[in-house]
């Protein structure tokens, strides 16, 4: 009782001790998020609900929806993104599973190995990339196929984390008591370990999905600028076509359909392990 | 204390922000001892010559670089007041001055460059006129003190090309031994002109003068649009991939034997090739490494292009601006800037054609007396002068990267700015030929499974919530469909 008295005095004195309250201490960050994130958002709204005479118009979303060849490229970034989380599910959770279990992984110095290549500059690794793929000749054989190597390859680190977070953070007694009860390997793993996994991967799809669909910059160097993803018709928009509007609205729509994706990807997701979401 | 603390605190979170303020103050006050704002494209100047602009002078450069004219713009649009002088096109130039975003320069106090520039390109530049705005009747030269100019062509490798390949835009693509071998430019002006050469080739080859070719390289109706997109559509099974800055770098490591090429990069491409195939001591190495690389601009015709400094109207920086043309334009920085870049200057002075012309490229010493081609640029550095070089086969296209010959300038045309009408239609073309089109059907059927799949997982998550759906719960326990009996278990002690 009294111990739980001193804490709470601690407490208030350490709101106090700089002469701020927690409310006072949000007000830069509530600052940041207004210019950079609300005030942003906004702009696009209203660039992408404007004509190029100024006034409000929905031609830019008429225009997106009655152009095959815009639907054609939202439907490849589709796919593309689609192809690339599978493959980075196959390839990460194994991983995953191997150095939250591995004696190998003491220190998280093997883990560290796979997190190493995303502190270099992306563009720079997709370029070394490439150059290793044409100098093993696999280069040139189909550029989709390149594209999707190239952006498993950069992406993949981003879907090992969170399942290894989970991974560890997982209560081993559980499967414990599964194995102690006659349940075999296999099954453990499916009852137990996979379903307990979930979020982690829920997370590690919308950390992978998102970024490919818009990642234009891989598809460019991988697909020799012979594929065309809708980040990169976004791109042009503002920078060769000077249309400014039509290029807001793309990015509206696809921000809608980010925010669709994660609405049913989020069905995996459960309040108390929320942790694993990075 | 506790107050003194938390003011020092506050003091150091807001440092950052009173410094950004700072900077601006800076600038505005050493206004006083001068400073300018100078945004130009990458790797487009020897940048020593910036500070010694500023021990000469006391005058500040503030340098940045910009990525494509259509980038600056945007920044320019955005931010009027950002630079004193900006490095556009010749289409961003006349862009610019219609909308009245630049401002005519005072050209009595650049009297030694307006000496100095080439009398050809000061023709050349004369020809475009702004058409629209407040400056409608001035011509693009009031605006600009020149930097460099070029052409645009094919570079290539000459053990797989033949030379009669690439004397025209479409004749390497008829080579099916090029297959795959090709790149074009990922810009949709670059890629248009070679369109509308192809498109009209037969018309080209008949057009005597610059206005005619001019005219067909400008062509932006609907037909024409519709036919380039087309002819560029049925390239693609041909070409590697398109490119803005990897092609000379493909050549070189010999991934690809074609691509087009503006002649600075052309002529830096050749050099490269040419320094990989020797090693540190200038002897030839592995011959397979060798790539000899040429250039070459389709008879039908071309692109030329020139690049120079404006000034955006609302900077006022005058004394400073016309200081820094002044020292951009002599002869000697000129060189220096040449000698770094590998581009072409406008500047045409006696001491350039020594050094430059003469010094890189002669070879008339070490060919026999019939040998090697003779090419005269008097046209560019003065009619009446004797200004030719002699050079051999192997080394004619490394020149005409640097200095095309009168023949190849003279079927070479500028392409004028896409208004924004024209731009709406030339940018569906684009996608098109950019993009993957699948039939209706395809994206029909997508859509539906899309659509499906999406239910589905919809009301598998919230199947707790909607009644119909609920599965019948099991009645038996584990234990009772295994007929294991359940015994209660008391007192265990």
């Amino acid at each position: 009782m009294r111990k739980e008295k001193t804490l709470n005095n601690e407490r208030t004195a350490g709101s106090v001790r700089f002469g701020f309250s927690r409310r006072q201490l949000c007000i830069p960050y509530g600052v940041f998020l207004l210019c950079f994130v609300i005030i942003p958002l906004v702009l696009i709204v209203v660039y992408a609900f404007r004509g190029n005479d100024g006034g409000f118009t929905l031609d830019n979303f008429v225009k997106f929806f009655s152009s095959t060849t815009t639907i054609s490229t939202l439907i490849i970034s589709v796919l593309l993104a689609l192809a690339t989380t599978i493959v980075c599910v196959i390839i990460a959770y194994p991983l995953a599973y191997i150095l939250a279990r591995s004696n190998l992984n003491r220190g998280g110095t093997l883990l560290m190995l796979f997190i190493v290549p995303m502190w270099i500059n992306f563009v720079l690794r997709a370029m070394a990339m490439k150059d290793l793929l044409t100098l093993t000749g696999i280069f040139g054989i189909n550029n989709y196929l390149n594209v999707i190597i190239g952006m498993v390859y950069d992406y993949v680190p981003f879907m090992i984390l969170p399942i290894y977070t989970v991974l560890t953070k997982m209560d081993k007694s559980l499967v414990e008591a599964s194995l102690d009860l006659g349940a075999s390997p296999l099954k453990t793993f499916t009852k137990v370990t996979l379903p307990l996994s979930m979020p982690g991967i829920a997370s590690g799809i919308t950390m992978v999905f998102m970024p490919t669909m818009t990642c234009y910059v891989i598809s460019d160097t991988f697909g020799n600028g012979l594929i065309t993803i809708i980040g990169k018709l976004i791109d042009e928009q503002f920078t060769a076509f000077s249309n400014w509007n039509f290029g807001s609205a793309m990015a509206m729509i696809l921000l809608a359909i980010m925010l669709i994706s994660m609405w049913v990807t989020g069905s995996f997701k459960s309040e108390d392990t929320r942790g694993a979401n990075l | 204390m506790k107050r003194i603390l938390s003011f020092i605190l506050v003091a150091l979170i807001c440092l950052p922000t009173f410094t950004l303020f700072g900077c601006g103050d800076d600038a505005k006050k050493s206004s006083e001892v001068g400073y300018v704002r100078v945004c130009n494209c990458a790797d487009y100047i020897d940048l020593d010559l910036l500070d010694e602009f500023e021990e000469e002078t006391g005058i500040k450069v503030i340098y940045s670089t910009f990525g494509t004219n259509e980038n600056l713009y945007n920044e320019l649009v955005i931010n009027p007041n950002s630079y004193d002088l900006v490095v556009p096109s010749e289409y961003m130039i006349e862009k610019l001055a219609v909308e009245g975003r630049i401002q005519p320069l005072n050209f009595d106090y650049l009297t030694d460059y307006q000496d100095n520039l080439s009398d050809y390109i000061q023709g050349r530049l004369n020809d475009i006129e702004i058409k629209e705005g407040k400056y409608a009747g001035n011509k693009i030269s009031d605006f600009m003190v020149g930097y460099m100019w070029g052409t645009m062509g094919w570079v290539y490798n000459t053990d797989n090309v033949n030379i009669e390949d690439v004397k025209s835009w479409y004749g390497v693509f008829e080579n099916q031994d090029l297959s795959k071998r090709i790149t074009i430019k990922d810009a949709v002006r670059d890629s248009y002109i070679i369109g509308l050469a192809m498109v009209y080739e037969e018309q080209l080859k008949l057009a005597n003068s610059v206005e005619e070719i001019s005219a067909i390289l400008n062509n932006t109706n609907q037909d024409a649009i519709d036919l380039v997109g087309e002819r560029l559509n049925s390239l693609k099974p041909m070409l590697y991939g398109f490119e803005v800055d990897s092609g000379k770098n493909d050549i070189v490591l010999g991934n690809i034997d074609a691509y087009v090429a503006w002649s600075g990069d052309g002529a830096y491409a050749i050099d490269v090739a040419a320094r990989e195939a020797e090693d540190e001591d200038g002897e030839l190495i592995a011959e397979e490494n060798i790539r000899n690389l040429s250039y070459y601009v389709p008879d039908e015709g071309s692109n030329i292009w020139f690049d120079g400094f404006v000034m955006p109207s609302a900077s006022t920086n005058y004394t400073n601006v016309y200081k820094f043309l002044e020292f951009i334009s002599r002869p000697e920085n000129v060189i220096r800037n040449i000698d770094e870049t590998g581009y072409t200057s406008m500047v045409a002075t006696d001491e350039i054609y020594e050094e430059i012309v003469l010094g890189w490229f002669d070879e008339s010493e070490d060919l026999e007396e019939g040998e090697g081609i003779t090419v005269d640029l008097s046209y560019f550095f003065g009619e009446g002068g004797d200004y030719t070089v002699t050079v051999s086969e192997e080394s004619y296209g490394r020149l005409m990267a640097q200095y095309p010959s009168a023949e190849i300038v003279s079927r070479c045309a500028v392409m004028s700015y896409f208004d924004s009408y024209t731009l709406l239609k030339v940018n569906e073309m684009w996608e098109k030929v950019k993009g993957q089109t699948f039939p209706t059907w395809v994206i029909v059927l997508t859509i539906c499974i899309v659509a499906v799949i999406a239910i589905i997982i919809v009301l598998i998550r919230h199947k707790d919530k909607i009644k119909w759906l609920k599965l019948p719960q099991r009645k038996t326990t584990y234990a009772e469909r295994k007929g294991l009996k359940i015994v209660k278990v008391e007192n265990l002690d």
